[in-house]
């Protein structure tokens, strides 16, 4: 009786019914892992480009930025492809997550230091402006990051087809 | 603890996607420098005034400074070792024409007036505009500046132009704000295009 009803009170929770199901999952690991491997392209193309973006950031010694460059262009890349094709997908989450709080304590950073400089978000296509609205921005992008670190179930994964086949 | 274990599964996907992005850069036409390094002051590249050597650097540069006709056209190799032009040694290089100028300012501060003949590359918007430096040589003398001394958009210019391999960069800290001041010639155009 207890179950029943506490089953009851869940489903009616909209949240809890997001997160339960499989469609609305499919959809959010896929944006993360398109917006990942979208945002990639331009930065892997151009990683000079993209050390400048990180220098104008001034976190970092100006020796470590090409390489640094090359590692968050490239780990959007691999772990949007991963999302997309669901592979390891709540371990590409949490990739995904890592970086997008990287990006926003860089964002915050350049705030309270009163800077406003090219995001770099994108490479230099969009010439996004750091500020409020890119940190409300990625909060909402880390949530859904959590999300599918958190409740993915592998629906249409290539994990799930191969574990199935197997 | 499912989170920290995704967390982790996640350090080791990065750490493996850098390493193909490291594989990827070194077979590229075009790769980075893993670590750069900020190119030095060309000392004893330019044509020395006077009684100054190319052997001299540091301290022993700057005095000789003093001894600096400031209406010599050339850029000296103290000059070069101290990274800095006066207002006067600006407009006497300048006049020369032997130097590319550079405003760091946005578009806008560049539009109501500037140095004659300076390029604008906003600091702000590097990204956007370095590639408009193709037009200046590796081995130009350039002088960049900014609204005034208490700007900084010409240092961090400078070591951006430094990092792409320019070894002749000079300040000039008096900026827009003395160069007007001083009522030398000006200039009031539109902004250079980015690429």
């Amino acid at each position: 009786m207890m179950s029943n009803e506490s089953s009851t009170v869940a489903s009616t929770n909209p949240l809890t019914i997001l997160l339960t199901n499989k469609v609305f999952l499919f959809v959010l690991r896929v944006f993360l892992g398109v917006l990942m491997l979208y945002s990639s392209i331009h930065k892997a193309q151009n990683p000079d480009e993209f050390a400048i973006a990180i220098r104008g950031y001034k976190l970092l010694p100006v020796g470590f930025t090409n390489l640094f460059a090359l590692f968050i262009a490239w780990s959007e890349a691999v772990a949007g492809i991963m999302l997309i094709l669901g592979v390891m997908t709540r371990k590409a989450a949490g990739a995904v997550l890592i970086l997008l709080a990287m990006f926003t304590f860089a964002i915050i950073a350049t705030m309270v230091r009163g800077m406003v400089i090219d995001c770099g978000c994108f490479g230099s296509e969009g010439g996004h402006q750091t500020g409020t609205t890119l940190v409300i921005r990625n909060l909402f992008l880390i949530a859904a990051a959590v999300m599918t670190m958190l409740f993915d179930r592998g629906f249409w994964s290539v994990s799930t087809a191969f574990s199935r086949r197997g | 603890m499912a989170f920290v274990k995704n967390l982790l599964g996640g350090v080791i996907i990065m750490v493996f996607a850098t390493l193909v992005g490291v594989a990827q850069n070194a077979v590229r036409s075009d790769p980075i420098t893993l670590f750069p390094k900020i190119s030095t002051p060309a000392v004893g590249t330019t044509a020395l005034p006077g009684n100054a050597s190319s052997e001299m650097i540091g301290e022993e540069m700057l005095a000789d400074e003093g001894s600096l006709d400031p209406t010599s056209s050339d850029v000296t190799p103290a000059e070069l070792a101290a990274g800095e032009l006066s207002t006067l040694r600006v407009k006497a290089v300048m006049d020369a024409g032997a130097v590319t100028i550079i405003d760091a300012r946005g578009n806008g501060e560049y539009a109501q007036g500037h140095i004659p003949g300076a390029l604008n590359i906003p600091y702000e918007n590097f990204v956007e505009y370095y590639k408009n430096l193709d037009f200046v040589p590796i081995d130009a003398i350039v002088i960049i500046y900014c609204r005034s001394v208490t700007c900084d958009l010409s240092d961090n210019l400078a070591q951006e132009l430094r990092l792409m391999g320019y070894e002749k960069v000079l300040l000039y800290r008096g900026g827009w704000q003395e160069w007007s001041e001083a009522g030398l010639p000006t200039e009031v155009d539109t902004p250079s295009e980015s690429q």
